[in-house]
């Protein structure tokens, strides 16, 4: 059978092979090689790893621009607390795991011009700042920085306020975490980065200066005649003042009838060129308020913020 | 388990035995020298996590590298229909029927001549060669059908043995 002859053969063949006595140390070194292999391999791998995460992180960054005024992060430093040039840190809650959401404001009372929401997390996310009652932000935690992510959302004047606008029992803030892990939230207000250039135009003095009143004041004005409109014209303002401040500068103008308007600060903002903010007042507004042209009444201006004395308003137009 | 001292001391006493199964897989004593030390080689790095004798695993190493890693490297011998040299009948055609079945054994495709030596050289049992070739015991008994079938069919064997039966 074909099997036994197989059997014999191969015993045979084999007992013919001669051994190798050096066996022992070729082995060992095959082994040491493969072990330098190995190792070349997991540097190389590890290599072409951090390569990848490095494009996965830098790519999507690249295109991301930040907010005016806002420099490159960190934005936290070494034990977590925000720090962003030219900014203020006006509240920092921490140790948040998601997905619920914490309350980090209530009842809170003071007003900003300009915010930043900075987040801190261990792993990219998009967490969300909200108020109870009202507008909700969203901060995109995904810029690595070292070990960890950070991200930042700028609020303007109007998205400020309407976070903070007072209302019965304050505003109630939450805070949502956009992924596991620690996250650490922030809210900054823009420092007034600079002084007021001094008062030059010696033909409209000032109604009133921060300088001299800091927290406000109460002053004699009159309302403007009514400008007659030309053909085809529409005239609903009735009366402007123009306040002239640095960012972070709030003014309140009140009559004893009512507000008048409210001046928010922010040279940053499109709609205040030249470092001048105006108040209009419509003509349905004065009407409301029980003013005619020509009435004598008094204007008392207060400034929400006091850490600025950076204001000045001039006479009504 | 194995330990990795245990390591030196199984080379020096079992791998005479592990060349002689790698020269009737290769059919050549220098590549057969090789994958018995690039079995042993892989099988270090394995060596604290192989439970029970560490010699079934090591010849499993070497049969699976053989039929698969091996075919990369070895050149030198290729299956072909019709066997390089015809040996004639005559007085000496006991030694020319151990020739011819030894390169009828060449032409095998890898799977089978393993499965060949492992079954009748080893003596292992069908299922103990499924283990060895990490393949299922239908293959094996398939493969070593097959592979008897064609030493049985080769011309030269059939001239010299009869085919055996």
């Amino acid at each position: 059978m074909i099997e036994d002859e197989l059997r014999s053969l191969l015993t045979e063949r084999a007992a013919a092979v001669p051994d190798n006595p050096a066996r022992a140390v070729e082995v060992r070194s095959r082994i040491a090689a493969a072990r330098r292999r190995r190792v070349a391999g997991a540097a190389l791998g590890l290599v072409l790893v951090v390569l990848a995460g490095v494009l996965v992180t830098r790519l999507p960054s690249a295109n991301e621009s930040l907010p005016p005024g806002v420099p490159a992060p960190p934005w936290f430093d070494d034990v977590g607390r925000p720090t962003v040039p030219g900014h203020t840190s006006v509240r920092t809650a921490r140790d948040f795991v998601g997905p619920q959401e914490h309350l980090v404001i209530a009842g809170w009372g003071a007003v900003y011009s300009r915010l930043l929401i900075v987040a801190r997390c261990q792993r990219p996310g998009t967490g969300t700042v909200r108020r109870t009652d009202g507008p909700r932000f969203e901060v995109d935690c995904s810029r690595r920085v070292g070990d960890h992510f950070e991200g930042v959302t700028a609020l303007d004047p109007g998205q400020a306020a309407a976070l903070f606008e007072a209302s019965r029992g304050g505003p109630e803030i939450w805070f949502g975490p956009g992924s596991a892990g620690d996250w650490v939230i922030g809210l900054l207000s823009a420092d007034a980065p600079e002084s007021l250039p001094p008062h030059t135009d010696r033909g409209s003095a000032p109604l009133a200066e921060g300088t001299r009143t800091r927290a406000g004041t109460t002053v004699e004005i009159t309302v403007p005649p009514a400008r007659v409109p030309e053909a085809g014209e529409r005239i609903d303002i009735a009366m402007g003042l123009v306040v002239e401040c640095v960012a972070g500068v709030q003014l309140t103008f009140t009559v004893p009838t009512g507000v008048l308007g409210i001046a928010t600060c922010d040279p940053l903002d499109r709609a205040m060129p030249d470092g001048k903010v105006a108040v209009s007042v419509t003509k349905d507004r004065l009407a409301a308020l029980g003013l005619r042209p020509g009435d004598r009444v008094p204007l008392t201006i207060r400034s929400v913020r006091l850490d600025t004395d950076q204001w000045r308003v001039y006479p009504p137009t | 388990m194995a330990d990795r001292s245990d390591f030196d001391g199984f080379v020096a006493g079992r791998s005479a035995a592990l060349l002689r199964t790698a020269y009737l897989l290769t059919g050549d004593p220098a590549l057969a020298e090789d994958l018995l030390q690039t079995a042993l080689a892989k099988s270090w790095f394995a060596w604290g996590r192989i439970a029970g004798p560490p010699e079934p695993y090591v010849r499993r190493v070497m049969a699976t590298t053989y039929a698969t890693w091996w075919r990369r490297r070895w050149r030198s011998e290729y299956p072909t229909g019709a066997l390089p040299e015809a040996p004639g009948v005559d007085d000496t055609a006991g030694v020319d029927d151990r020739d011819a079945l030894w390169r009828a054994l060449g032409t095998l495709p890898r799977r089978q001549r393993a499965v060949v030596v492992l079954r009748y050289y080893e003596d292992l049992s069908e299922a103990e060669t499924a283990a060895a070739l990490g393949v299922s015991r239908g293959t094996v008994k398939s493969q070593a059908s097959k592979a008897l079938a064609a030493l049985r069919r080769d011309d030269d064997l059939t001239s010299t043995i009869g085919g055996g039966q």
